[in-house]
């Protein structure tokens, strides 16, 4: 069985059929890449997985559990977290609480309980401390806990948004360009930090432009242009692949680059 | 580091401390004024609650107040009840018209919440107004009395003033508790970025019902409050003025600085009741609040601390700056 399995999903605004028809499956224990020219509809992807969208058709099967147009919050307890493409921290909250935040569904007292301190506030305070210390520790940023979290460098923000994703312990962890804005070498560091995360998580979903580091790392990768899925396979499978090139290049373009060769 | 009595804490012993002596010092009208303070205090820190951590900019924040008000006035004129009943009914009602109040907010964000809960206040002032059999309408309910707990009626302002003192206490801590756990840093992740926050499921509704419902319920104790020191309630007190005089306050403050909130109470108290004295400045105190809104905005947000220190040498380099180019032109 796979880890991930996306059987016909397809979504409509209004007109526009933003994703086509597209299936795929995630095996355990690899990275998977989605990969397109802009306006794929990559992100859509990752926003009706994640439940932000409802899909018009098809299905989402998340280990063996169907999860199509279930809300986000039983998205993230099912086990899917995410980052963004435009890095989205909680900007007026320290380091250690963005952590917090990416844990709550996990901490198991409710709204009730927080207006008072009780055994049970306060156990489960004193765990979700002890976890963010293991977080923190695991993306290198233990020495900036009480910072505020913009006030970070632009690739530590990155990585606090990978620790707020990875802190909610899910099977699958869905990274939106991580590497946006780096130069190559906080890009080769990043991959390296990626490929360790398989440690932490099951699966890796990861959309990315920079075609260095997707090739680089990934296990699979799936083509989607105007929503549809061109190609799906290894990264060699898929450099090699007439339609892809067509896509990025252009049907000129491929075939200047086939006579270069 | 975090450490477990911080600065604010410190500063709001010592403001604890201040009032606890200030019977002693003050003469009734003074003491009265400080009365006063305490439930701008309640007041402000319950909006504080609903703009500073839960990110919702409320015009509309009187209508509590002036809820918990009449509340507790028409119970005692209709049944003669005491406080100790009415202080139930009060919390039951102004939570729920809180509940009602975030019912909307499913549907709507940004600035149109600021709109519905201008108009809510609207409503509420209207239906007192109007509402003859129960509020007595235009007239407003007259000669409430003193509080009165289990059949002991408090005799001077003293032991009232000791009494809201315990709210002030009690509303800051749980404000405190509150921001502290996770329902409040859930709150404060849906202000920082509601997607984000939704993507790690915070479910968004609920947390807005539940801290529109909390800081509803602590603006009608205030107000309840209010009711007894003033002994009469009419719905002309209760108009948009309050609300913004309650904004200010917070701003003042600092947003989600509660202890900001109890200095902003004090300044914002006293500082018109001083101004009294020289009558062209009292007419135009409303003014005066607008402007020290402005410059406070302008100032960084947030009075206590190092961050006025920080906001006046910028607000002077600035001068300067201007100054100096002027110069050069």
């Amino acid at each position: 069985m796979s880890l991930l399995e996306v059987k016909n999903l397809t979504i409509r605004f209004g007109g526009l059929v933003a994703v086509d028809d597209l299936s795929f499956t995630m095996e355990e224990g690899q990275i998977t890449s989605l990969i397109g020219p802009n306006g794929a509809g990559k992100t859509t992807v990752i926003n009706l997985l994640t439940g932000f969208y409802t899909p018009n058709e098809g299905k989402v099967i998340l280990d063996g559990e169907d999860i199509t147009g279930a809300s986000t919050d039983i998205v993230v307890s099912k086990g899917l977290s995410r980052t963004f493409q435009n890095i989205r921290l909680f900007s007026n909250m320290t380091v250690e609480d963005n952590i917090l935040i990416g844990m709550q569904h996990r901490i198991g007292y409710g709204s009730f309980l927080s207006l008072f301190p009780n055994p049970k506030k306060i156990e489960w305070e004193k765990r979700a401390k002890e976890e963010t210390t293991a977080i923190l520790e695991r993306v290198d940023l233990s020495k900036y806990r009480y910072e505020k979290s913009t006030s970070l460098p632009y690739g530590k923000q990155r990585k606090l948004e990978i620790g707020r994703a990875l802190v909610a312990k899910p099977k699958i962890l869905l990274l939106d360009e991580p590497a946006a804005g780096m130069n190559p070498v906080e890009k080769k560091e990043l991959s390296l930090f990626i490929r360790s995360l398989l440690k932490d998580v099951k699966g890796i979903l990861l959309i990315e432009h920079d075609m260095k580091l997707v090739m680089d790392i990934s296990d699979k990768i799936v083509v989607l242009n105007h929503g549809a899925k061109i190609c799906e396979g290894k990264p060699e499978e898929v450099q090699n692949n007439q339609e892809v090139i067509e896509a990025y290049l252009g049907r000129k373009g491929a075939h200047n680059n086939a006579a270069s060769k | 580091m975090k450490k477990y009595l911080d600065t604010r804490t410190i500063i709001f012993l010592i403001i604890m401390a201040g009032m606890a002596v200030a019977p002693f010092l003050t003469n009734p009208y003074q003491l009265r004024i400080l009365i006063s303070c305490e439930l701008n205090m309640i007041f402000a820190m319950s909006l504080n609650l609903l703009m500073g951590i839960g990110g919702t900019v409320s015009f509309g924040h009187a209508a509590f107040y002036s809820i918990g008000a009449y509340t507790t006035a028409c119970l005692w004129y209709h049944f003669g009840w005491d406080y100790s009943t009415n202080f139930l009914l009060v919390v039951l009602i102004t939570g729920l018209a809180g509940l009602l109040l975030a019912l909307p907010m499913s549907r709507i964000t940004g600035r149109y919440v600021t709109i519905i809960t201008l108009s809510f206040a609207e409503i509420v002032n209207l239906i007192i107004r109007n509402w003859d059999p129960v509020t007595l309408g235009q007239m407003g309910i007259v000669g409430i009395p003193n509080i009165t707990l289990f059949g002991y009626r408090f005799k001077t302002k003293i032991q009232f003033f000791y009494f809201a003192l315990i709210f002030v206490f009690i509303t800051y801590i749980l404000m405190k508790w509150l921001v502290d756990s996770k329902l409040g840093r859930n709150l404060q992740a849906m202000r920082d970025d509601s997607i984000a926050a939704e993507a790690m499921g915070i479910r968004l509704f609920p947390n807005k019902v539940i801290v529109f419902t909390i800081s509803a319920i602590f603006a009608g104790i205030a107000g309840s409050l209010y009711a007894h020191l003033m002994t009469y309630v009419e719905p002309a007190t209760f108009n948009a003025n309050l609300s913004f005089t309650c904004i200010s306050i917070v701003v003042v403050g600092g947003l989600g600085n509660f202890t900001g909130t109890l200095i902003g109470a004090l300044f914002l108290t006293i500082l018109p009741e001083y101004l009294r004295r020289f009558d062209f400045l009292f007419k135009y105190r409303m003014i005066a609040y607008g402007l020290v809104l402005v410059i406070v905005m302008w100032l960084n947000h947030s009075i206590p601390g190092l961050k006025l220190k920080q906001g006046f040498a910028a607000f002077f380099r600035k001068l300067l700056h201007r100054k100096a180019a002027e110069e050069e032109v």
